[in-house]
């Protein structure tokens, strides 16, 4: 059916020079495709990382600037400029990004209706280059019919690399980030560097279709590169629907259509864009396509009809696992490595305050390379901060963290994650707008991701990365019991089951120290009974470090082999769980007379 | 006399269909419980009382006035009244100021006087939140943030409240102490709706239970008896917890 729909569109859209020789509509028709291939590009960056852009014209005038610079002056030809244009927006969008990036949300569209602001300017005071308010002329110029085409084929071609982009690991790492950056930390993800990738492909695309707006017009100026522009694009990325890959192809067609259709209206265009964008907010928040569609978790559903078609590769799994397994390899090997009795993680004197408040006072503690440690304590006394300070989200004031005897303290939480150390979070972490198998998939395939441009081409590699990332996920998934769950949003996920999938998800990026923050936390008293064994299986099968944090006693006494006691940031008692358990100190502080 | 009646309950979220065909009923002053596992729908069900969700069918009467379909605000003022999973206290507000927010959903005695007298009884009930009365709510432990979340829903007056996992995140002192606290406001005749997983907590507290498996109600009966009931103890009591550690 959605088939269909392309093929009919792609159809209507190829064919219409052949239908009609006026200019009038093959100038519009272009429109519509130059304004999809922006948009889709947008969606890359506001769609799947949650970022705001309102400084994209900026970039749609330096892709048409560079191309309109390089012919008239330098006498390339387009089809060499072409390519020079997108590489250099592109890389503009990077540094942009770099600088940008240090803030994001609200504050990050400032910084870019900023820098749209600028290029403007540049664009009118320029002038030896940009020849100024006048524009540059005469640029090279295909017959119209030949623009229209080229630009509906380049059109199709950038839905097509979005389409490819949000299958690969990359598409999942960008929302990843967008639903927990905390989360895609954790899984050794650089949430700044996968913002920047993102920013630059959104400006690569709004680039290229610079380029071929300076070639359709045959002349540009700084006009129509104004902040009015770049509005434009992000209000047809909205009202067709960010997220959707289809969401540029409608929000372009009705934004570029209706004021042309409605021509007596032409002069009230502003107030026409300004009552859509607020109406398209109120009654479709999700965008045109967002509403037409489903609810999401779709990606994996396709993933499911091909297994059952048997259309996946046996040798292309193979190639995948070999891959994925080398890496995998040379984490277990660092552990085989060393003897069993040097500690996989020591912690000497670690202290931190907040506001004055010593949440973490002269803590000392060393993990095993296996084995379950228990770390138990009031409400606030500084369990989840020594959790925070082990995986990096925290840097203590003062004290040491080693990991292997290397220091790691002050190192961000995805350099920690990489060197094997996972967790859970105490409010559990999902990213929402992927399914439950894409959210182990983004543990899976953690910072191995590729390139980029690999992943847009949809080459061969990343597709057969991307199969074997989802049967390792689905396989994970079916061991958790969460087979049911699959395919679904995990944000319609029950908060037990969340926490699950985040087990499943920290275990899927094969560490070696593993630190569950409340693992147990609305767990039936049946359901912690399965937990219990699990982590028994996790030590002995896995033969996995795991650091506890729990208030579940009878969880905590059954399966750990130290418990450490945490009060006001100290450690007040540590040893066996038995040993602990008749600690007077403890129970005053913590079981309670009862218990 | 029944409080709270909801018949054939069925909601869920976008195509989702979590609860199906959901009946139970609250009997005034008395506390209710649900137990089930994880995505049984348990803490769908209490949104759906409270107008979070919207029901797709069935119906949920207070005192046999309708409130189904209600938006939750309509819900909350007319004396139901949700303490959700996870707390939701305003943490960038003092525990005063959370207090009097909670009285702004009653519909009478918001005079100065009424809400002063309920802010006592709030601060008699749990003791630690005078100490930290003039803190940011956000300064509070797990714990503590637990009893401020009772304490609030308690200055809207409520005719029912719904309390979803109450012992969550808690270590054993406070939940001994918010389960202490539970059944002095059940002898102060309140009408409760508890969801709890520390099961045998909860039906040692409870008049009533429900049994919540894949959104329908499967088992239902006194709470003494729920507890007795063999594949009750097997599918959610759990051995080590029926005897409890020491």
């Amino acid at each position: 059916m959605v088939r269909l729909a392309w093929g009919l569109l792609a159809a209507c859209a190829a064919a219409l020079p052949l239908f009609t020789t006026n200019t009038y509509y093959l100038y519009v028709g272009a429109s519509v495709g130059l304004l999809t291939i922006v948009t889709s590009g947008l969606n890359v960056l506001v769609g799947f990382t949650g970022q705001l852009s309102f400084g994209h014209a900026g970039f749609y005038a330096i892709g048409a600037y560079a191309a309109a610079c390089l012919t008239t002056r330098a006498g390339w030809s387009p089809w060499a400029a072409m390519p020079v244009a997108i590489v250099v927006t592109a890389l503009v969008g990077a540094g942009v990004a770099g600088a940008a990036l240090r803030v994001t949300g609200p504050y990050l569209a400032m910084v870019t209706i900023a820098f749209g602001i600028i290029v403007e300017g540049i664009l009118v005071e320029w002038v030896s280059l940009t020849n100024g308010p006048g524009g540059i002329f005469n640029i090279p110029k295909p017959t119209l019919r030949v623009s229209y085409w080229l630009i509906v084929a380049v059109a199709g071609f950038a839905l097509v690399l979005v389409a490819n982009l949000r299958r690969s690991g990359w598409g999942r790492a960008f929302l990843a980030v967008k639903g927990s950056d905390i989360a895609a930390e954790s899984l050794g993800l650089s949430s700044y560097y996968v913002r920047i990738v993102a920013f630059s492909v959104s400006a690569a695309f709004a680039g290229g279709a610079g380029g071929l707006f300076a070639y359709l017009n045959g002349y540009i100026s700084p006009d129509s590169f104004s902040l009015q522009t770049s509005i434009l694009f992000v209000l047809a990325l909205l009202f067709g629907g960010e997220g959707r890959v289809a969401g540029p192809v409608v929000g372009s067609l009705v934004l570029t259509l209706l004021p042309e259709v409605l021509t007596s209206l032409v002069d009230y265009r502003l107030i026409l864009y300004g009552s859509l964008l607020m109406l398209s907010i109120y009654w479709l928040p999700v965008g045109v396509v967002g509403a037409l569609a489903p609810r999401r978790g779709a990606e994996g559903d396709r993933d499911g009809e091909r297994r059952r078609r048997g259309h996946g590769d046996p040798r292309a799994r193979e190639h995948g696992r070999g891959g994925d397994g080398g890496q995998r390899r040379r984490k277990t090997e660092e552990v085989e490595g060393r003897s069993a009795e040097q500690a996989l993680l020591t912690v000497e004197g670690a202290s931190l305050a907040f506001g004055g408040v010593a949440a973490l006072a002269d803590v000392s503690l060393e993990i095993p390379t296996r084995g379950i440690r228990a770390v138990i304590g009031p409400n606030g006394a500084g369990k989840t901060t020594l959790l925070n300070a082990l995986s990096g989200f925290y840097v203590p004031d003062g004290g040491a963290i080693r990991l292997d005897g290397t220091p790691v303290a002050g190192r961000p939480p995805y350099v920690i994650a990489r060197r094997g150390v996972a967790r859970t979070f105490q409010t559990a972490q999902v990213f929402g707008e992927l399914s439950v198998l894409e959210n182990v998939a983004v543990g899976i395939t953690g910072e191995g991701l590729g390139s980029v441009v690999w992943a847009l081409l949809g080459a061969p590699w990343t597709r057969r990365a991307d199969w074997a990332a989802r049967r390792e996920a689905r396989a994970a998934l079916a061991e958790a019991g969460l087979t049911e769950w699959t395919d679904r949003p995990a944000d319609v996920l029950p908060s037990g089951l969340r926490r699950r999938l985040e087990i499943v998800r920290a275990l899927a990026t094969r560490p070696r120290l593993l630190l569950l923050d409340e693992p147990a936390a609305g767990l039936s008293p049946s359901e912690i009974k399965e937990l219990d064994a699990y982590l028994v299986r996790l030590r002995e099968e896995r033969g996995l470090a795991i650091v506890l944090v729990e208030h579940h006693m009878d969880l905590v006494m059954a399966v750990s082999d130290h418990v450490t006691v945490l009060d006001y940031g100290r450690v007040i008692a540590g040893g066996t769980p038995d040993a602990v358990r008749t600690n007077p100190a403890v129970i005053e502080a913590y079981l309670g007379a009862t218990q | 006399m029944t409080a709270l009646a909801v018949s054939g309950l069925v909601a869920g979220y976008g195509a989702i269909q979590v609860l199906h065909e959901v009946s139970l009923a609250i009997p005034a002053g008395r506390i209710v419980t649900i137990v089930g596992a994880n995505g049984a729908g348990k803490t769908t069900l209490l949104k759906t009382i409270a107008g979070v969700l919207r029901p797709w069918r069935g119906n949920v009467l207070l005192d046999g006035e309708t409130i189904g379909g209600r938006p939750s605000y309509w819900v909350a003022r007319r004396g139901v009244v949700l303490v959700p999973e996870g707390r939701g206290i305003f943490g960038d507000q003092t525990v005063r100021e959370n207090l009097l927010l909670g009285a702004l959903a009653r519909r009478e005695g918001r005079d100065q006087q009424s809400v002063a007298v309920d802010l006592e009884r709030s601060l008699t009930l749990f003791p630690i939140l005078r100490e930290r009365l003039e803190g940011l709510a956000g300064g509070l432990s797990g714990g503590q943030q637990q009893m401020l979340a009772l304490a609030r829903g308690l200055m809207a007056r409520p005719r029912v409240l719904l309390l979803d996992e109450p012992s969550l995140g808690l270590s054993p002192i406070f939940v001994q102490q918010i389960f202490g606290a539970i059944g002095r406001l059940r002898a102060e005749g309140l009408t409760i709706l508890l969801v709890e997983q520390m099961a045998v907590q909860a039906l040692a507290l409870a008049d009533h239970a429900y049994i919540l498996e894949r959104g329908r109600v499967t088992l239902e009966g006194p709470a003494d008896a729920v507890r007795e009931n063999p594949a009750v103890v097997q599918a959610y009591l759990g051995r080590s917890d029926a005897h409890p550690v020491r």
